[in-house]
């Protein structure tokens, strides 16, 4: 699904924020990616969204090296990755609804299929009463809720998720992370960056620790207990 | 949900309330300007061949000629009208020359004794070409005083200005097309930085540049569009304006202030023209922006 190989990245002319990072994410693998602020972990994950290129270092995603997909087919690979960002990233101007919808739409869905099927997930996520709402009227919990339906409305492939719960209940976060793991089960490949310790501990899956620019993947702990 | 709503807020922006004015007066200034090279077409070609609608042959009698003046320009007029391509030719009465002469000698200053020059006005036909060269020579030929006053070499002045006018009506027009060029440029580029957020998020979750450059794209069909109308609405009520003005001078030689349907078909094809290398320039703006990055 996702090899690093020796991968270094730096911004211009400053110190690499990642250092010699290799590791492999097999197909339906579920880690968590933790480290102290500043660690790298947000670059790590943009590295992973292809929002950027690496300094040196080897990507292959999908069994493709990214730095040779022609630059027509990355959307195509881009449409395979639902993203969660930290600070969400919702389209002000377009409602609850339509935020969710735009992978959807940017891949070519008809608008009466995608809908149903948008209301349905806001539904799930509790949010029914808000889809027309736009974000500037919704709390940071909902804003956080819409971000992750529309990382998971195309049924990504691959999710990445940067602090997917900061903002919500211990209830809501758990129902979420629930979401992932059912996601997770029919296949897709999770990884989740986060701070919140006893998320991590409560769910049974490898973690990735980034300190100081370098990884560390431990595996789960029944799978490090065998 | 209306698919055609615009994933980037482009309709907010300053740019839609003065992009359409802008490109309203590049149309106007690219329409008159068209619009002068279309009225020029017609007369300077017409000058070009030589073409004029009436032209004077003189007699003025040799002291030593033994043949009346009026035998002299009657043999003349049976000689001129029996050439190809004359319609008609007439000598005009001593009145009518007289009639010529005052506007510069005055009223009455002319005396009934004064010598005057018979004047035979030529009309060539207006199917058939006339060569002006063999009816130079005819006339000379057939009657020694006679001479045809020949207007092709004023008639090339006037046809290459009448081409130099045309011609810098022309480079008007690129001109102006050209900055509404640079202006789409600007105000594009003013887009991309404004919405760089939303085309980032669009870009990540898996849009074509082609979908982000379609946003920007119908936006600016639209409001160039609008201007086009504007501008191209205004510039014909300024040639309808203009042209009641000329219908009132008589100015023969002048080209006539009328349109073919040709001519309102190039300048009604304009405007369009106008807002699709709106919507073009602002397409390849986006998609060079779009292709720096990752």
């Amino acid at each position: 699904m996702i090899r690093f190989e020796n991968i270094g990245l730096r911004y211009g002319i400053g110190p690499e924020v990642l250092r010699d990072i290799s590791f492999e994410l097999a197909p339906g693998s579920f880690h968590f990616l933790v480290g102290p602020s500043g660690a790298g972990k947000s670059s790590l994950l943009s590295l992973m969204y292809l929002a950027q290129r690496p300094t040196r270092g080897l990507i292959t995603m999908f069994d493709r090296d990214v730095a040779t997909v022609p630059r027509r087919e990355l959307p195509g690979l881009r449409r395979r990755i639902g993203v969660v960002f930290q600070d969400y990233r919702l389209l002000d101007h377009l409602t609850a609804l339509e935020n969710v919808a735009l992978p959807l739409r940017v891949a070519g869905a008809k608008p009466e299929q995608i809908r149903d099927h948008v209301a349905e997930l806001l539904s799930w996520v509790g949010l029914s009463e808000h889809l027309d709402a736009r974000p500037e009227t919704l709390s940071g919990g909902q804003k956080q809720r819409v971000a992750i339906a529309r990382a998971v409305i195309g049924q990504p492939s691959l999710l990445l998720a940067d602090e997917p719960t900061g903002n919500l209940d211990a209830d809501l976060g758990m129902r979420l992370m629930y979401l992932f793991e059912e996601l997770n089960k029919i296949g897709t490949t999770v990884v989740i960056a986060t701070h919140n310790d006893s998320l991590v501990a409560r769910l049974n899956h490898p973690i990735m620790r980034l300190e100081d620019g370098e990884l560390l993947v431990r595996p789960a702990r029944k799978a490090a207990a065998l | 949900m209306r698919r055609s709503s615009l994933t980037v807020p482009l309709r907010r922006d300053p740019s839609s309330r003065f992009l359409p004015w802008i490109t309203a007066f590049m149309v106007y200034l690219a329409v008159l300007s068209l619009a002068g090279i279309v009225l020029i077409e017609g007369a300077a070609s017409r000058w070009e061949q030589g073409g004029l609608d009436h032209l004077t042959v003189q007699y003025v009698p040799p002291p030593d000629t033994a043949i009346s003046t009026d035998d002299a320009v009657a043999e003349l007029v049976v000689r001129i009208e029996a050439m190809a391509g004359v319609a008609a030719a007439r000598p005009l009465a001593e009145a009518e020359l007289i009639a010529l002469l005052e506007p510069w000698l005055g009223d009455g200053s002319i005396s009934a004794g004064l010598p005057l020059p018979r004047l035979i006005d030529v009309e060539p036909a207006a199917d058939e070409t006339l060569d002006l060269g063999a009816l130079a020579v005819a006339v000379a030929e057939t009657m020694p005083g006679a001479r045809l006053d020949d207007p092709r070499d004023w008639l090339d002045e006037l046809a290459s200005l009448a081409r130099t006018v045309q011609a810098v009506a022309a480079v008007i027009v690129l001109l102006v097309v050209g900055a509404a060029v640079a202006t789409v440029v600007v105000t594009t580029q003013m887009g991309l930085a404004v919405h760089r957020e939303a085309i980032e998020v669009l870009h990540l979750i898996g849009a074509r540049d082609s979908y982000v450059a379609g946003q920007f794209e119908r936006h600016a069909l639209v409001l160039g569009l609008r201007g086009a109308a504007l501008g191209f609405g205004l510039a014909v009520a300024t040639l309808f304006g203009l042209g009641g003005a000329a219908a009132a001078i008589e100015a023969p030689l002048l080209p006539a202030f009328a349109f073919e349907a040709w001519g309102w078909g190039a300048l009604g094809a304009l405007p369009l023209a106008m807002a699709l290398v709106v919507m073009a320039t602002a397409r390849l703006t986006v998609l060079r922006a779009l292709a720096r990055m990752p």
